[in-house]
């Protein structure tokens, strides 16, 4: 492999881990929804060394019948299997970085991903041994800006990335300013229903609504933007794709709030839903997470324009650079 | 914000609720006689003829039934817990010493102290005995309680707490005053070191955490607020019969109940079942004996439960389903509705302790509020005990051993020679 350029990478590896990392995080936020969707935030006592005074396992060796004991314990434990290997994902990366990554740019990134991925863990491990629901409440609401960091940082260390162009055009600049918003439109949705989640109020759930529609037209409105911006243009291919992603996920994500929505009349009717109706909420958050990743990625891509050669083929790059000449 | 988790203000049961059929004016009389009984979360009590029992941060304000021989332990733990602020006191510095977390009384009171001290010459010794003399009051215990124990136990100690809903074993409800693990004959209510012990030590198998890592104090105030709960559960149920019975709840009738259950639990008659000290040795003919009794369907008939191999659930814990007859259902039940399913003995783990003496406590006592009866109050025609204590440690020893593999020959050959 080839050492990387002040300005480019072309190492795939660096990437690979922290995309990897991306993915790993996908059951983390998935085992993680469930918890408090089933309120199992404190079916195991004890963070590190687990039952203290009562078996003192040490978190990787807590035995196999006490993890399946009951679904609470079930989920948490899996939970935190699911983080210690995010977080050893997100230590291999920077590894990674720092030995094919010449950039300072990319090192900062990866760091900064390791950085949110110990900051969260460490939010969850006082969550339980503080017995918090305030914690528990940071906790779920940070998950989905650790997540969205872990895919920006597999974006950013993609060769692909790398040796894309910077756009300087006002579309672009339109394009970004329209993906910040509505990248805050995303979370402050997100921390609606975190809120409501946590607290359970239903001026949560007024608030979440509401918020839902601002963000929803936002959210097409960017990815309508998105997919205009690609058209007739090849160097920004990704971002049709980027669009059409974020039209499935939305339209996903809709369908998954109604059933949630049903889920919570339930509870209010004090009809117990089943432990499987739980499934609708938990997903719901986590194709949540998934549109606000998605949205912070093609926001990141918005002033980027590439070709399919570029980033693979530097010697390419390098011959159609002398021909023009 | 309000999470979820987080204490509320004491209310009625799901129960209580659905018995007195929504009717708001009745709910509200029967929480009214609760509140004036025991108080409220923020500031529970509990009251009889006038004398609050455990309203204090000291000692000397501590439940009668606190025997003095635990009082050592007490100030040893105590000095311990608050080692900082001791050394802090013994420096001559009393700034900025509290508040402290889930202790609310002994913030209120240690600031109540330093402004009535005065600049006494003998403050500094005033605070060393504050400290070492701390015994939580219901108001810290219930704080406390809020903290550690509500997300499973819930809000009144229903059992019904957050957790409570994937947790399996269900978290314990207090409500009814039945608890499955102390030392006490014949189903009374637990003594106050069933409860210390069991929040000490935590529940092997379940859920339930050790609780070691608070002080002997934090403990014993912890069980207090949990007799506090039972005895509320207990006198709610009484109140909701009576208000079903079309009886005013005035104030005799209210303070009647509540007199009733505080007498139960305070004054009850109570024979405590400890183990021998002394454990006899394992041999042949003891496990030989432990087999008989384990499998005389004319005495112990332990195999209807746990099956003939120990690994449980036997026969006698299934039976046809009243509405389909035709299929089998698990018919066992606890007092609390849920399924009392005998246990696994060949796994090794108890729930009450895997030591010798605990298992012989268990198969003396049974398990309350479950079909697990104890066998030392089995008797013959004649009123003699139908086991003696030898045969109850043959059994103690059969148990053990259906885990152990150097017995394993033994009993595949004692199931071999079995009729």
């Amino acid at each position: 492999m080839t050492p990387s350029s002040p300005q480019t990478s072309t190492n795939p590896w660096p990437y690979r881990w922290a995309f990897a990392t991306w993915l790993a995080a996908i059951p983390l936020l998935l085992f993680g929804g469930t918890i408090t969707t089933l309120d199992a935030g404190m079916s195991i006592d004890g963070w590190w060394i687990l039952e203290p005074g009562r078996g003192d396992h040490f978190l990787l060796f807590y035995p196999i019948e006490k993890w399946f004991r009951d679904l609470g314990t079930f989920s948490e434990h899996t939970h935190r299997l699911f983080g210690i290997l995010v977080g050893n994902l997100a230590i291999v990366t920077v590894i990674a970085t720092w030995w094919k990554d010449s950039r300072k740019s990319a090192r900062f990134s990866a760091l900064a991903a390791l950085s949110a991925v110990c900051l969260q863990g460490w939010l969850g491990g006082s969550r339980v041994l503080e017995s918090s629901p305030q914690l528990a409440f940071l906790h779920g609401a940070l998950a989905q800006i650790v997540f969205a960091i872990l895919a920006w940082n597999a974006i950013y260390l993609s060769p692909r990335f790398s040796a894309s162009d910077k756009n300087q055009g006002a579309e672009s600049a339109t394009l970004r300013n329209l993906g910040v918003l509505a990248i805050l439109g995303t979370y402050a949705t997100i921390f609606a229903g975190t809120w409501l989640r946590h607290a359970f109020s239903h001026g949560a759930l007024g608030v979440h609504i509401l918020l839902v529609i601002g963000a929803t037209l936002l959210v097409f409105l960017f990815a309508a933007k998105l997919k205009a911006a690609s058209t007739n243009d090849p160097t920004k291919a990704h971002l049709r794709s980027a669009a059409r992603r974020l039209h499935a996920l939305l339209g996903l994500q809709i369908l998954l709030g109604i059933a949630s929505f049903w889920v919570i009349v339930m509870v209010t009717e004090n009809l117990a839903p089943d432990v499987h109706h739980s499934v609708y909420p938990t997903l719901h958050v986590l194709f949540g997470a998934l549109i606000f990743s998605q949205v912070v990625v093609a926001t990141l891509w918005s002033r980027r324009a590439c070709t399919s050669d570029r980033g693979r083929h530097p010697e390419l790059e390098a011959a159609a650079m002398e021909a023009s000449a | 914000m309000e999470f979820r988790g987080e204490p509320k203000s004491l209310g009625l049961s799901e129960m209580s609720s659905k018995a007195l059929g929504g009717d708001e004016a009745q709910s509200q009389a029967v929480l009214d006689a609760l509140v004036q009984l025991f108080g409220t979360v923020d500031a529970p009590r509990l009251d009889s003829e006038g004398q609050s029992w455990n309203s204090g941060s000291q000692l000397s304000k501590a439940p009668a039934d606190l025997a003095s021989e635990w009082l050592a332990e007490l100030r040893a733990g105590n000095r311990k817990r608050f080692e900082e602020e001791l050394a802090q006191i013994a420096r001559g510095d009393f700034d900025d010493l509290g508040p402290w977390k889930w202790a609310p009384q002994l913030s209120e009171d240690w600031e109540a102290l330093i402004e009535n001290a005065g600049g006494a010459s003998d403050f500094g010794e005033q605070a060393q005995r504050f400290f070492s003399d701390y015994y939580p009051g219901l108001r810290d215990s219930a704080a406390l309680y809020g903290n550690k124990c509500l997300h499973c136990h819930g809000n009144e100690g229903g059992g019904d707490g957050p957790t409570a809903r994937t947790a399996r074993p269900f978290p314990r409800d207090f409500r009814l005053g039945i608890f499955k693990y102390d030392n006490i004959r014949d189903g009374e209510r637990p003594e106050r070191e069933d409860l210390v012990r069991v929040i000490t030590s935590g529940i092997e198998g379940t859920g339930m955490p050790s609780m070691a890592q608070l002080s002997p104090a934090q403990v014993h105030g912890l069980a207090d607020f949990v007799r506090l709960l039972a005895m509320r559960g207990e006198v709610e149920e009484r109140l909701v019969l009576d208000v079903e019975d079309g009886l005013e709840l005035n104030e005799s009738r209210v303070q009647s109940e509540f007199a009733d259950i505080l007498g139960i639990w305070r004054d009850g008659v109570r024979e405590r079942l400890e183990a021998p000290t002394e454990v006899p040795q394992v041999d042949e003919a003891r496990l030989r004996r432990g087999f008989e009794i384990f499998h005389d369907r004319t005495s112990a008939n332990c195999a209807s439960c746990h099956g003939t191999a120990g690994k449980g659930p036997g026969p006698a814990a299934f039976g046809p389903s009243p509405n389909e007859p035709e299929t089998d259902i698990h018919l066992l039940r606890d007092a609390w509705g849920h399924e009392a399913i005998p246990s696994d003995l060949t796994t090794g783990r108890f729930r009450h302790g895997s030591s010798p003496g605990s298992i012989y406590e268990r198969l003396a006592l049974g398990i309350d509020g479950t079909p697990m009866a104890g066998i030392a109050q089995s008797t013959k025609a004649d009123g003699t005990p139908l086991f003696s204590e030898d045969d109850l440690w043959s059994l103690v020893h059969y148990v053990r051993a259906l885990s152990d593999p150097e017995w394993r020959e033994l009993l595949s050959r004692l199931e071999s020679e079995a009729p």
